[in-house]
């Protein structure tokens, strides 16, 4: 039995909360191995382009009663089509938008990433400015202060990891977590448990309006 | 030569039926008696290992896996996916002390795994169309009254499951074939287990196989990437409309797929055991893997390409070029359609503001979602006929792909709609109007749309305010109308497929083509013809002229929109009616639609209108004096005469009095109607040999800012009045209120009459 399901059932006041989130950025700057290093705590060197998965899900426990899922959706070349790539990030909770720090072009592109997010995504969407290869500081050609100063700038939060000896990694999904609205989901299941039904009020006819 | 090293790579969760079944939904459970025609003979060294491990975890099916949680720690526990990696890469572990084998079979092999993974990811996709189609949108459709876009929806994943099934399948024999091949020429001379396999080549089926699978996929893959286009551009519309729906309640009713959802069976080991799979089966997750999964192709072949080059001859290497050239041009295709889209949905939104409200109070709630995406809109002077007379109006025209809606406005809201459906349409005349239909014009910038509904036929002219914009609207309308009216070719043919359509819509038919007949027209509108009757009658024609405003847009035309005025008003001078039009009309309109109207393709007259409104600070400090000379001075650019504005201001009323006046201090025009001018178009009613019969001396005013009466009809004029040029402006309209009271065309007050489906 999976593990949300038996939390839910053990503990009345349980948290279980899913999310999408989307990873962004420049091609070869760890995305993937980002991922691979959180879902499945592994690293190559030699990981080719990402094939064939749709996504990946990782569950993480923040205390003993909170548990958030993520359903990590693994950019794959679409960024070139950049209608398609709107599609996918249109309807996550967060995303991750990763640079390389050795790699100061990255660093754009991952400007372009955070404005077409801030442009087209989900307005309460959860970004976090992911730099990768902490491993290589010693090649750094960006910053911290300079990537910091840019995401305090857009109020986003910010991450340095190293997706080959896994450092932050976790605590970087952590913090993301932290920062999702858990307790909306929550209350809205309370609220559902608790909904009775008022007889004297009258029907909302507004409610089956086509949304298109 | 070498020793040799094999192993049955199990297959795991993601491993291929022998025959796979798409349709039954116990096919998951199929894999204990497939497992023995799905072995696949690996050889891979030492260092290969991480490689496929890696590789081998990211199939579609079960590669997410989320397993036991420490609470106190929070850390990750893998043991589950460790479990996995061993079931799915114990055959690829080289002993030690064997030899590696040659680059040249690493690759083939790397080869071979990726046309199974392609294999696995595709199965794994077409469960998820399945899932997405039965569970969700065949429940959801059953469930409530939806709207259209949601049956094209499902018919549209229908399509896409039906391809890639038939992709898939096309797949599944190949790599059998390529399976077959090695293990008969194992068998036969060279088993693998034998002292002198070949460590060294390739199988000497490899090419040809890879040939094979190229082809295939040059063929197949994507096969209709229109289906991928319509899948993406509805792709949102669903999600917004599902988003209060609770859709997840039909996988949460949905036993099979609940269970299916975490577990599927584990056949590899001796005793059969359940295993977590990983809860992927959300609304959101399925609707979005198609928009995903035509991506994945190119990275796909092109990860093919790469370990294929080496060994291939050029031919073939060309071919797969050519193979990913082809996946990349269909993924551009699908995402510059959706580019526009995103331009069509702004406008969708937009329309939606402008005619939501009013839609849902006359018509279905779900009647303009239904009529699918505006295409092109802009504005005209509908000219219809209504019992004894005809009626006019300025409306804003909406074209959607299988409609044209004509909208009338006061000031910015809708007040009348009539939905014309494109199919019914089964003429546009051009010219020569009277040769079919009874309303008869020699305004030159105008077209009759002839159409159909319940075995008569009616017409609608179309007046446009210039050349250019009648050549943008007879483009996009023929374009149209030619798709929509593709296979219907006798007279009243449209009148029976939709009676077709109506008797076995009760029986389940498709909403979309029921709603594609859907018709809204104008009440007392009149047919010119009925079914089974001959056409009209030489009396029953009704002439009309255009008093068409010019503005900078058209003034290059106003020659001959003076001059068809001039023409027909000299023929039967005093007996036909003038139908006038304002350029508020127009400016009105456009105004209304705002962005809506196609600015690329029509001209807009609201230049003038802008500035006016721009200038309203300064003009509210100028005197009335001031305001006379401005407009007195803007009116100059509609080509009429130069008068005082008092003047002017009377001649809103008495203009059509002054019509003939006018045209005589303008242009040269003989008193006395002669053959000579009444020209060409005038021959086709001649030829009946009977006098035309008009409606009277009428002009009609198209002024929707103002009183509905004074907008229509608003003068007369004889013959012996047009002479008469000391009548006075109230005067000649008090006796027109009078003496045609009962004759007033009903300007824009007419309630629809929809005939519903």
């Amino acid at each position: 039995m999976p593990s949300e399901i038996s939390s839910q059932s053990s503990t009345p006041e349980a948290r279980f909360s899913q999310f999408k989130l989307v990873l962004l950025g420049e091609s070869a700057v760890g995305k993937s191995s980002i991922v691979h290093r959180f879902v499945k705590d592994s690293f190559t060197d030699l990981r080719e382009s990402t094939i064939g998965a749709a996504f990946l899900t990782q569950t993480i426990q923040l205390d003993p009663n909170t548990t958030v899922k993520f359903e990590i959706w693994d950019t794959a070349g679409q960024e070139r089509y950049r209608s398609l790539a709107s599609m996918y990030y249109r309807n996550a909770q967060a995303a991750l938008v990763v640079f390389d720090i050795t790699q100061e072009s990255s660093l754009e592109k991952a400007k372009y990433w955070v404005k077409e997010l801030q442009k087209q995504a989900n307005s309460n969407i959860v970004i976090t400015l992911v730099g990768n290869k902490l491993d290589l500081s010693e090649e750094r050609k960006i910053s911290e202060d300079e990537a910091l100063a840019y995401a305090n700038e857009l109020n986003i939060m910010y991450c340095e990891v190293s997706a080959k000896s896994g450092q932050n990694i976790k605590d970087c999904f952590r913090d993301v977590a932290l920062k999702l609205p858990l307790d909306n989901k929550s209350n809205s299941q309370n609220q559902r448990r608790n909904k009775t039904v008022d007889l004297s009020k009258r029907p909302n006819t507004n409610e089956q309006q086509c949304a298109c | 030569m070498n020793k040799e090293y094999t192993k049955v790579m199990a297959l795991s969760n993601t491993h291929i039926g022998e025959e796979f079944n798409f349709i039954d939904d116990q096919s998951s459970f199929s894999e204990n008696e497939s497992n023995q025609d799905t072995k696949v003979q690996s050889i891979a060294e030492k260092g290969d290992k991480s490689g496929e491990e890696e590789d081998s975890q990211y199939f579609d099916t079960s590669s997410s896996t989320s397993k036991s949680n420490n609470p106190s720690s929070g850390s990750i526990c893998k043991d589950g996916f460790k479990e996995d990696i061993t079931l799915e890469t114990a055959g690829l572990l080289t002993p030690p002390g064997l030899p590696t084998p040659s680059p040249a079979v690493q690759r083939s092999y790397k080869r071979q795994k990726q046309i199974k993974e392609l294999l696995d990811s595709e199965k794994n996709y077409l469960e998820s169309l399945e899932d997405l189609r039965d569970v969700y949108l065949e429940n959801l459709i059953k469930s409530e009254d939806v709207p259209i876009f949601i049956n094209v929806f499902k018919d549209c994943v229908d399509r896409l499951h039906s391809d890639h099934v038939g992709f898939f399948k096309g797949l599944l024999k190949l790599y059998k074939k390529w399976l077959t091949n090695i293990e008969n020429t194992n068998n036969l001379s060279s088993s693998i287990y034998s002292p002198v396999y070949d460590l060294t080549k390739p199988h000497v089926s490899d090419m040809a196989n890879l040939e094979a699978f190229i082809d295939w996929i040059n063929q197949e893959c994507v096969k209709n990437e229109k289906d991928y286009c319509l899948f993406c551009e509805l792709q949102p519309k669903v999600l917004e409309y599902v988003k209060d729906k609770n859709i997840e309640r039909f996988r949460k009713q949905n036993v099979f797929i609940s269970f299916k959802n975490y577990y599927t069976i584990d056949s590899t080991n001796s005793e059969p055991k359940m295993k977590s799979n990983g809860p992927d089966m959300g609304f959101l997750s399925l609707v979005q893997k198609p928009t995903r999964r035509v991506m994945m192709y190119e990275i796909s072949i092109k990860s093919l390409q790469s370990k294929s080059i080496k060994d291939v001859d050029p031919q073939l290497a060309e071919k797969l070029q050519g193979c990913v050239a082809l996946v990349v041009a269909k993924c551009n295709f699908i995402n510059d359609y959706l580019a526009k889209v995103e331009t069509s949905n702004r406008r969708a939104s937009q329309l939606n503001l402008l005619m939501g409200p009013f839609m849902q109070n006359h018509f279905d709630r779900y009647y303009l979602c239904n009529l699918g995406s505006l295409t092109f809109a802009g504005g005209f002077a509908a000219i219809w006929l209504q019992e004894s007379f005809i009626k006019a109006d300025y409306v804003g025209a909406f074209l959607f792909n299988h409609h044209l809606m004509l909208v009338k406005f006061h000031k910015l809201t809708p007040v009348d709609v009539y939905v014309i459906p494109l199919v019914s349409i089964f003429n546009i005349q051009m010219d020569d109007f009277g040769e079919q239909g009874v309303i008869f014009t020699t305004y030159p910038f105008c077209f009759k749309l002839q159409f159909e509904e319940c075995n008569s036929h009616y017409e609608v002219c179309v007046i446009l305010s210039s050349d250019e914009e009648k050549r943008e609207w007879l483009n996009i309308l023929n374009s149209t109308i030619a798709i929509c009216r593709k296979g219907i070719s006798y007279d009243f043919e449209y009148s029976d497929l939709k009676e077709n359509v109506n008797a076995t819509s009760s029986l389940g038919c498709e909403k979309s083509q029921a709603f594609n007949f859907n018709c809204s027209l104008p009440d007392n509108i009149k047919p010119f013809r009925n079914r089974g009757q001959d056409y009209f009658s030489m009396k029953d024609l009704v002439s009309f002229t255009v008093n068409h405003f010019i503005g900078e847009k058209n003034s290059h035309c106003s020659r001959e929109i003076h001059r068809a005025r001039a023409r027909l008003s000299s023929s039967y001078d005093t007996q036909i009616p003038v139908i006038e039009i304002k350029k508020h009309s127009r400016e009105s309109v456009e105004r209304a639609l705002g962005d809506l109207w196609s600015k690329d393709q029509l001209p807009t007259y609201m230049s003038d209108l802008t500035k006016r409104l721009s200038d309203f600070n300064l003009r509210k400090k100028l005197s009335m004096t001031s305001i006379s000379s401005f407009n007195g001075d803007r009116d100059n650019t509609n080509g009429l005469s130069r008068q005082s504005t008092t003047t002017r201001q009377k001649s809103s009323v008495v203009h059509s009095k002054s019509f003939s006046q006018f045209d005589s201090n303008h242009f040269t025009l003989n008193p006395a109607p002669s053959r000579s001018t009444r020209g060409s178009m005038l021959s086709a009613m001649n030829r009946f040999g009977d006098s035309t019969r008009s409606i009277g001396p009428y002009s009609l005013s198209l002024n929707d800012n103002k009183d509905i009466e004074n907008a229509s009809i608003i003068s007369k004029v004889s013959k012996n009045s047009t002479s008469n040029h000391s009548l006075s402006a109230s005067k000649s309209h008090f006796n027109l209120r009078r003496m045609f009271k009962s004759f007033t065309v009903r300007s824009g007050l007419s309630q629809f009459k929809e005939k519903p489906t």
